[in-house]
């Protein structure tokens, strides 16, 4: 039997423990689509007898069969290897697919290890190509010396076939952070609870839902509980309760995803392993970086801490952008970091613009058309809670607006823009401008009639939107910027 | 480290403002009746058919005929909206960039620069095929960046590509 080797010229296979991640990701699957069905079953026996469970069960067995023996097969008939200057992966059981990725073109190659591919010592291995390249090559475990040894690989290869100069590519690697538990616990506590609260909600959804299906009403159920519950205390207690559960999942969350986060400068660009069970590698090169966003919610305003996120050249194919989402960061760390991709500080003292009021005028005028319609018949049907929540949801998104058209702000130098966004939170962003790929200037029939436009600034990794700003001012801002571009001879990656 | 560069007056910059838009073979505007007519037609047929399988007695309800002219008023609308859309539509070269701009009521002008132009193709559809007329698009990296001229006439279609793929050839010698 061959083994994984080191000499990436002979055609190899994965590590065996290979087969036990696919065959482990196919049942978690298949489990997850079948858990109201076996829920079903198992209540539903109980109760009555129900001639389909049977035929469902072995449907169920008979497909995940099949799909194991297909990828223990296409297991053995996929290997990878070097052939001259190209990455090759063949794979296929029925039909032979041959994936050739050229070395210089390898943006990345990202390894992450759950608790399984730790105790074999192997890896999952994530290779990423230039953006707007259709491949993308990934294996599901290889043992952890030869992904390291193919990553080196790669880039010694890269290094002489793009910029024989840059020898010092693998220097000494040097942690810009690193989290001990109580920091976790302070990004935790700081994180936006709303969500884990939605995470709550979409649970005990999910939960009403297969109960649901399994044929128990869940609501006669409930009118079955003492009425008592519905008093005043209990429900302010169950928001307490609701509270900190919320609150207990996203510093778990956070442990879990986050343990012994360490982000590390390495050559030019940066390297950040986390995770408590799954160990998850990620880098991201300098140059692939587009522009960079931090941002602040009111908790971690009061924590002095931002989180970071790196928005990357992204390929075409992908649904998910290439973003590095990195928490925690004190005002110190980021400017380390801003200054490492950038090379620059002092952003806060950029020349600022305000945005159009009429963001908000426009938001309002439709939001109290709408409430006083629905109003209107509400009032006709003597509906009076309806109302007040009607009511209250329109002061609220009212109030929200006016927030983040009093928050947005942009500006820029003859190298960079900067924005604040129209948000709640406090949220930057900072973009050289020649990083860019087009401008778009729209226009609304409202905003025509007021002489004013929004403007897109798009770049490779996702677009910047600037919402109601004068129409001349826009088209001197594109005019101004698609110059940079167009006689700047860096290259955007 | 991005250290460079000399001081720029806005007033001295190209603006995309006396730009002279062209506009693309009007028999696009044939292609666009064409298609939503189709549209139009289709999804009446459809429901003509659906509800008659349902309930055939509902063909004659007064919900039914008012929908329908409904849907029909909406088509003349669609049909001569056509026009002024073709007028909205147009598409300028520049020495270093593409500008292209559309929408009656919510326009678009996007300024796609060619050194930024991954690549650039000519494609053809069904219906258009039959008028010979061609779709260019001109992709830039991310997923956002794209501009795509529809109705172009295949001569005019052939020389924008080799002038794009030129300008981005000329691009990467400098």
């Amino acid at each position: 039997m061959r083994k994984n080797s080191l000499d990436f010229s002979i055609p190899q296979r994965q590590s065996y423990v290979a087969i036990a991640s696919i065959l482990g990701k196919t049942i978690w699957r298949v489990v997850r689509q079948i858990i109201p069905l076996i829920i079903v079953i198992f209540l539903g026996n109980a109760r009555k007898e129900n001639a389909y469970s049977d035929m469902f069960i072995y449907m169920a067995i008979g497909i995940s069969a099949f799909v194991m023996v297909y990828s223990t097969i296409n297991y053995f008939k996929t290997y990878f290897y070097i052939d001259g200057q190209d990455l090759i992966l063949e794979t296929g059981v029925f039909s032979k697919k041959k994936m050739v990725i050229p070395l210089f073109k390898i943006q990345s190659i990202d390894t992450s290890q759950s608790l399984i591919h730790q105790i074999f010592n192997v890896t999952k291995v994530k290779v990423d190509t230039a953006s707007g390249e259709k491949v993308e090559l990934s294996l599901d475990a290889i043992d952890l010396p030869v992904a390291q040894a193919l990553r080196n690989l790669v880039l010694q290869r890269r290094e002489i076939t793009t910029s024989p100069d840059s020898t010092t590519e693998t220097k000494v690697e040097k942690p810009i952070i690193s989290y001990s538990i109580g920091d976790l616990v302070r990004i935790g506590l700081t994180e936006n609870h709303l969500r884990s609260g939605g995470l709550i909600f979409v649970f005990l959804f999910w939960i009403y839902q297969t109960l649901d299906e399994v044929g128990i009403d869940v609501t006669e159920t409930y009118d079955g509980l003492n009425r008592s519950w519905l008093q005043v205390t209990y429900v302010l207690y169950m928001v307490l309760l609701f509270g900190i559960i919320s609150l207990l999942i996203s510093i778990g969350r956070t442990i879990i995803t986050k343990y012994d986060l360490t982000l590390i400068r390495v050559g030019k660009g940066f390297k950040m392993i986390s995770g408590l069970f799954t160990r998850n590698e990620v880098s991201a090169q300098d140059h692939k970086i587009q522009f960079v966003q931090w941002s602040q919610n009111i908790l971690q305003r009061l924590a002095k801490i931002n989180t970071v996120v790196l928005h990357q050249a992204e390929a075409k194919q992908e649904s998910i952008k290439q973003k590095i989402n990195i928490p925690g960061l004190v005002e110190l760390k980021l400017d380390e970091l801003t200054h490492h991709i950038f090379g620059l500080k002092d952003i806060e003292h950029y020349p600022t613009h305000k945005i159009n009021g009429r963001y908000f005028d426009r938001f309002a005028t439709l939001i109290l058309l709408i409430i006083s319609v629905v109003g209107v018949a509400l009032y006709y049907f003597e509906q009076w809670p309806q109302m007040m929540v009607l009511s209250a949801v329109g002061v609220l998104l009212l109030l929200i607006r006016k927030k983040q058209c009093e928050n947005a702000r942009y500006g820029f130098d003859q190298d960079y823009f900067w924005m604040r966004e129209p948000s709640v939170r406090k949220s930057h962003i900072i973009l050289p401008i020649f990083k860019l790929q087009g401008v778009n200037i729209s226009q609304s029939p409202y905003q025509a009639r007021h002489h004013l436009s929004s403007v897109s600034l798009i770049t490779a990794g996702g677009s910047i939107h600037i919402p109601y700003i004068n129409y001349d001012e826009a088209r001197r801002l594109r005019d101004l910027f698609i110059y940079r571009v167009e006689n700047d001879r860096r290259r955007w990656m | 480290m991005y250290n460079h560069n000399n001081q720029i007056l806005v007033e001295d910059l190209p603006s995309a403002d006396q730009i002279l838009f062209e506009s693309v073979d009007p028999k696009s505007m044939t292609i666009s009746r064409i298609q939503t007519g189709l549209f139009f037609g289709i999804v009446l047929i459809v429901a003509f058919i659906v509800i008659y399988l349902i309930h055939s007695d509902w063909l004659t309800s007064i919900w039914f005929l008012g929908g329908t002219l409904l849907w029909i008023l909406l088509f003349v609308w669609a049909y001569f909206f056509i026009l002024r859309e073709y007028r909205a539509t147009g598409y300028a070269l520049r020495q270093h960039d593409l500008v292209y701009r559309s929408g009656v009521y919510f326009k678009d002008e996007v300024v796609i620069p060619f050194n930024r132009v991954q690549h650039c193709e000519i494609s053809q559809g069904p219906i258009s095929r039959r008028f010979g007329l061609y779709t260019l698009t001109a992709y830039t990296a991310g997923s956002d960046g794209e501009v795509e001229i529809s109705g172009l006439q295949v001569d005019i279609a052939n020389r924008l590509k080799q002038y794009i793929t030129s300008q981005i050839a000329v691009d990467e010698e400098e």
